[in-house]
């Protein structure tokens, strides 16, 4: 190119503005409940990670002994009706509901995350098709599902996962395709076209990273939600196998000594909900921090 | 008041007062963002008097629009908050009432009003043109009780809309961009306010229906005797219908004067700037446009020197170690705030 | 289906252009209507020269600068580039054609994606189009491309909103630079600029297109002040048809077309003595709707000098002076 460069003094001169991404700590920072929740959520992850080191029982170890034990310097949230130590448990329960809830959470996201970006881009016939699928199985209730699953393939962790990442894949698949119905009607998205990028590389390269706040913020409250699921599920004995601990379970199998021992059912329940209360503040936190930025102007 | 149109083209008895119907004194409006605090006005005052058409001129972020939501107390509470200063009119800080007691009530829309720039977001989508209008009419002029729909009528035909008794019906998606922006013109004029204040009002426009608006805005207030306030950035705009112009930047009045004065003799630095890159229809062709070099300004940690500094090619070495200029008298009406004020001439239009 | 260019130092032709859109409405999609953008154009852009588009909303002249870059596919006529037609040509075989051929964005927020970074943004067509072998060289480009606009080049890490306005819209015109085109469509380069912005980029524009010598714009804008210091001819339009085309000098010289007579006297010019002795013709009325435009000569609802044949007759672009087209049934 023949031309020179210019040099536009004041141009250069610009000062450097601090960097979204300092801001937007800045600003969490500064979110008592977003701390607070994040707080949270890195105990429950180090007690799940280090569950071994953390619990002084195994969680499975029975002790028919010292059943129904009260709180006390060996057992400090004392034992259950078959003598396990139920601060051990609860540490071990973390592992569960810390797995259900990321790998539920993230195979929804996968899926219902193609589906909808597929749907929103190609539009037209493709997109009613695909649409209409997720519609079909967000009318199956996530109860059932896992029951059915249950029934069929036998319990198990994995089938808990399946059940509840399969209810999940609507409300992603769904939020993707309205953001990417969103996003691409924005200049940038035409301007890829008007360079001569192929579809594949616009849809890859400039609509999904685009819409990946929105799913970020979505799916970290749904963990919670997912954790809940997991909760509700093994409360009512569906997948989680006996002994595995796991918070639901250890609610329902509380529930007789409700009067007696009420800690048995009532910290475990405590922990769930401390959980689904720190995801759900995280994510209001996250959204409230990027959803300016989301719009792209300030 | 059951005529508006009538009440509104009778004008007032009084013969013209001679000081200013509104005087603004050194306001201040600042806004908290995470990065830190805006001067969004930055000691700002201005007079206005009756019967004329002002103008007040800026680009973005010079703070002309939060002066005039300043004076009407619509400012956004949070982030925004008036940090000092009065609006005197006929009489009354109107700061000093309270921002929705009844004082501030009654001057809203009833003795100032106010249009902006987007006609259709001003307007509810769920009720019709006719109920709108009503409504405004009622609150403005303070009325309680039925009003009937004839009101709504005279109005839509006072700014010139065909087929009024139809249109009153109709709902505002079924308006046109410039028929709305004539409905806002009815409200803000429904019970002849003293004031009306415009800001940036044909930005969103095309060019005729610009034209046909500020002539249907002059036109208006000349009929009552009101004062007119244009919110701008479009110097023709400003050049065809303005009797009296406040340049502003960085939150202050840079420059003031009669039109004829700040486009024939303009003396500070940025209105000079402001002149020489604009286009103009009737300039000889291949003419060049002198563009103000930088970028504006950020008006968080403002240094305490001139705010235009930065981009000014007239600057000496005392623009450099003193704090900003006051507004200086440079001739009749006409101030500056320069230790410069240059003299160049504006352009003509075989100049180039 | 339309005649081939005339000749080489033609890099855009426009053949009797339509673009319409079907409105559908209901649960079936069935189409209740149609807008005609566009309704018969017939444009050249010659090598180098800057042919402004002017008009109000609904003119058409913004579908014009995407049809020619091929976002919108013509219903009917044709769109030739550097000789080749390109009017049904697939995504593919428009690939190597939009190396040619580049868009600058009206919002400078909305075109820059603002998750990537300015450098990422800039070299994107020289990703695409594999236009540069290896790192080394690919960043060098970058960097002179930055220069080119007027950018510090220490900024191509910073992503968009860390930029003002200004600034953004030089990002966008680096971009769009980055191929070396034949042809920039410029849709409403400035008008979200503020003023003092709106020089700094029209002469960057002018600088550009010296320089580089064979670079052609079609510079889209409502702004006529704006459009006729920028160009070399200027094409003004009502509701999709081309109302008058000529020398930009000799529109505010020696407009012939009704509307243009109005535009210019719409326009207001920044110099109250000038204004004063101005004359103060208004036109009334409103822009039609482009679902339902009147009969005959579009225009003929609010044109001052309308007769029985302007309702029924409708005019063609004819060639009245030396380069001056102009569409009415009145003029000579």
């Amino acid at each position: 190119m023949r031309l020179a460069a210019r040099r536009d003094p004041l141009v250069l001169a610009a000062p450097r503005h601090m960097s979204t991404r300092r801001v937007a700590v800045h600003l969490l920072l500064r979110k008592g409940l977003f701390m607070f929740g994040a707080v949270v959520i890195v105990l429950m992850i180090l007690m799940a990670v280090f569950a071994p080191l953390l619990a002084p029982f195994a969680p499975n170890a029975t002790d028919m002994q010292h059943s129904l034990a009260r709180p006390s310097a060996q057992h400090l949230l004392g034992t259950d009706n078959l003598g396990r130590d139920t601060l051990s448990r609860l540490i071990y329960g973390a592992r569960t509901s810390l797995i259900v809830g990321l790998a539920a959470v993230a195979a929804a996201v996968i899926l219902g995350g193609i589906l909808g970006t597929v749907a929103g881009f190609i539009g037209g016939i493709v997109q009613a098709v695909i649409m209409r699928i997720v519609d079909m199985l967000m009318s199956i209730p996530m109860l059932l599902l896992a029951l059915t699953l249950a029934a069929v393939l036998g319990g198990g962790l994995k089938n808990v996962v399946i059940a509840i990442s399969i209810s999940m894949v609507p409300p992603f698949a769904r939020l993707m395709a309205a953001q990417t119905l969103t996003i691409k009607e924005r200049d940038f998205v035409s301007a890829q076209r008007s360079m001569g990028a192929p579809r594949w590389r616009t849809m890859l390269g400039t609509v999904m990273p685009n819409a990946y706040p929105a799913v970020l913020v979505f799916g970290t409250m749904q963990i919670g939600a997912a954790i809940l699921g997991e909760a509700g599920l093994s409360y009512l004995g569906i997948g989680i196998q006996p002994p595995t601990a796991a918070w639901g379970a250890m609610v329902s199998l509380g529930f007789p000594y409700l009067v007696t021992h009420p800690w048995l059912s009532i910290v475990p329940g405590v922990a769930v909900m401390l959980v689904v209360f720190a995801f759900n503040m995280v994510g209001d936190g996250l959204r409230d921090v990027l959803d300016p930025r989301l719009r792209g102007t300030q | 008041m059951s005529d508006p149109v009538a009440a509104a083209t009778a004008g007032s008895g009084d013969t013209a007062a001679r000081g200013p119907i509104l005087e603004v004194r050194d306001l201040r409006v600042q806004f908290r963002t995470p990065l830190g605090t805006v001067n969004a006005v930055d000691g700002v005052s201005y007079e206005l008097y009756e019967d004329e058409i002002v103008a007040v001129v800026g680009e973005s972020g010079c703070g002309k629009s939060a002066t005039q939501l300043a004076v009407m107390q619509l400012l956004q509470s949070p982030p925004g908050r008036i940090a000092g200063g009065e609006v005197i009119f006929e009489g009354n800080d109107l700061l000093k009432y309270k921002k929705n007691g009844p004082e501030m009530r009654k001057v809203r829309g009833g003795q100032i009003a106010m249009i902006f720039q987007e006609p259709i977001n001003s307007l509810n989508p769920v009720l019709t043109i006719g109920d709108q209008l009503v409504e405004a009419y009622q609150l403005h002029c303070g009325l309680k009780g039925q009003t009937s729909t004839q009101v709504a009528v005279d109005l839509l035909k006072m700014v010139g809309i065909p087929a009024a008794e139809k249109r009153v019906r109709d709902y505002p998606h079924q308006f046109s961009g410039g028929m709305c922006q004539r409905v806002m013109i009815a409200m803000g004029l429904s019970c002849s306010p003293r004031i009306l204040i415009a800001d940036e009002p044909t930005t969103a426009l095309d060019v005729t229906t610009q034209a046909q608006m500020l002539e249907l805005m002059r036109k208006l207030v000349r009929q009552m005797r009101a004062s007119l306030v244009i919110v701008t950035h479009n110097l023709g705009v400003v050049a065809r219908y303005v009797e009296r112009i406040y340049v502003m930047y960085a939150g202050r009045v840079v420059e003031s004067g009669s039109t004829k004065d700040i486009f024939g003799n303009p003396r500070h630095p940025y209105t000079l700037g402001l002149l020489k890159s604009v286009p103009r229809l009737d300039e000889a062709q291949g003419c060049r446009l002198v563009p103000i070099e930088g970028m504006p300004p950020n008006l968080i940690d403002m240094p305490g020197t001139c705010a235009f500094l930065p981009r000014c090619s007239y600057a000496v070495e005392r623009c450099r170690t003193d704090s900003w200029p006051e507004l200086t008298s440079v001739g009749d009406g006409h101030r500056a705030r320069c230790y410069v004020n240059v003299e160049e001439v504006g352009r003509g239009p075989a100049a180039c | 289906m339309g005649q081939p260019p005339a000749d080489e130092h033609e890099v855009l032709r426009l053949t009797d252009l339509a673009v319409h859109f079907p409105i559908r409405r209901g649960v079936w999609q069935r189409k209740m209507g149609i807008v005609k953008a566009v309704d018969g154009v017939n444009l050249t852009v010659e090598r180098g020269e800057t042919l402004g588009l002017v008009g109000e909303s609904g003119c058409g002249k913004t579908t014009i600068g995407r049809t020619a870059i091929r976002l919108y596919k013509p219903t009917a006529g044709s769109v030739w580039f550097e000789g080749r037609d390109i009017s049904n040509l697939s995504e593919r075989e428009l690939r190597p054609v939009r190396r040619r051929m580049s868009l600058i964005f009206q919002d400078p927020s909305g075109s820059l994606d603002p998750r990537k970074s300015a450098g990422n943004i800039v070299g994107a067509p020289l990703r695409i189009h594999h236009l540069v072998n290896g790192r080394r060289e690919y960043n060098e480009r970058v960097e002179q491309l930055f220069g080119l606009v007027g950018l510090d080049p220490s900024m191509v890490d910073r992503v968009p909103h860390e930029f003002s306005g200004g600034q953004r819209q030089r990002i966008g015109i680096a971009r769009a630079l980055a191929c070396d085109p034949s042809l920039i469509i410029c849709d409403e380069p400035v008008s979200a600029l503020d003023v003092s912005m709106q020089a700094q980029i029209m002469n960057l524009l002018q600088d550009l297109q010296e320089g580089l010598g064979g670079l052609a714009y079609v510079f889209i804008a409502h702004d006529l002040s704006v459009v006729r210091h920028v160009s070399d001819r200027v094409a003004v339009m009502y509701l999709g048809r081309i109302v008058e085309l000529t020398a930009s000098e000799k529109l505010y010289v020696s407009p012939k077309h009704p509307y243009t007579q109005a535009l210019l006297a719409a326009v207001p010019i920044p110099d109250p003595f000038v204004e004063e002795a101005r004359e103060r013709s208004i036109l009334e009325g409103e822009i039609p709707s482009p679902l339902d435009p009147p009969s005959g000569c579009t225009f003929h609802p609010r044109c001052p000098q309308c007769t029985a044949a302007c309702k029924t007759q409708v005019p063609q672009l004819r060639e009245v002076a030396d380069g001056h087209y102009v569409s009415c049934l009145l003029a000579r």
